[in-house]
């Protein structure tokens, strides 16, 4: 049973040190590098909790498709070093400060000192289980319909964002190269 | 066992890292990273809250997020790269022909 918790802690601590690690990375590279070993430490919390499918498809999915997008993107756009955000003299991040503390504090006004006790053993959810419920269940049903839907819409979009344009239209598309793309002429 | 409060808090970090970098990164790609970093902790969350209560639904409802995220990054990926095309930059702050 403690060995489980210090699991539990040992990856949490894993994601959290990983995605500071994230922020403050300059390179973007490293960012998913980091962002990869966050996604890999929140793949075992759910293997603890009770969510083994789950955790096969965090590292299939995000992990395996998601972020080699990603890497793939950043490499595309040889994106480099760039500069680091100068955090301390941001405005954004005192207000940022002020806002996540007065929100923290209704949260904790309304809170109530109840222990939650949440249910001891494992207890994994088979496929089979999920499977049933997921198309089973009419809403879920609906859901997972919708999902379809949005996701042919993703695959569209991005095909039609990413294709080759028509020369005419690539001569009339701006090639704001400078630092000061034609605005006033728009 | 684990208490369910201690997952809520780490989604509630994990959360608060995402947010933190959605609002100061000037990087497009890096603000998207920080969008599924935030997504990734509300699966935290949920997953922690259906184990708490013993009901499946919470493990589908994170399923339907992994396909929104995944449908969002294609979408966001080609976005920057069209705007890459003609812009030559992803920093949001040299993006700003709606800008006031």
């Amino acid at each position: 049973m403690t060995l489980t918790l210090a699991l539990f802690y040992l990856m949490g601590a894993v994601a959290v040190a990983c995605g500071i690690a994230m922020l403050l990375s300059r390179n973007p590279v490293y960012s998913a590098i980091y962002l990869i070993g966050t996604l890999l430490s929140i793949a075992g919390i759910f293997m603890l909790l009770d969510a083994p499918l789950l955790a096969a498809l965090q590292v299939l999915v995000y992990t395996g498709a998601i972020m080699v997008l990603y890497l793939f993107v950043i490499m595309l756009l040889n994106l480099g070093r760039i500069p680091g955000f100068r955090w301390w003299a941001n405005w954004r991040t005192y207000a940022g400060a002020i806002l996540a503390g007065l929100v923290g504090f209704m949260a904790l006004r309304r809170a109530r000192p109840q222990v939650i006790w949440a249910p001891t053993g494992f207890s994994p959810a088979s496929v089979q289980d999920i499977a049933r419920l997921m198309f089973t269940n009419p809403t879920l049903l609906f859901l997972v319909e919708a999902i379809s839907v949005l996701l042919l819409m993703a695959v569209v979009g991005a095909i039609y964002l990413g294709r080759r344009r028509d020369p005419d239209e690539e001569a009339a598309a701006p090639t704001g190269t400078d630092d000061q793309p034609s605005e006033g002429t728009a | 066992m684990i208490p369910t409060q201690h997952i809520i808090v780490l989604a509630m970090i994990l959360f608060a890292i995402g947010a933190t970098g959605m609002l100061l990164r000037r990087n497009a790609i890096l603000m998207l990273m920080s969008v599924e970093l935030m997504l990734n902790a509300a699966n935290v969350g949920i997953v922690g809250f259906a184990r708490m209560r013993g009901d499946l639904a919470g493990q589908v409802y994170v399923l339907f997020v992994m396909t929104v995220a995944a449908a969002e990054v294609a979408i966001g990926l080609a976005l920057f790269m069209a705007i890459f095309r003609t812009r030559r930059t992803v920093d949001t702050d040299r993006i700003d022909l709606l800008r006031w």
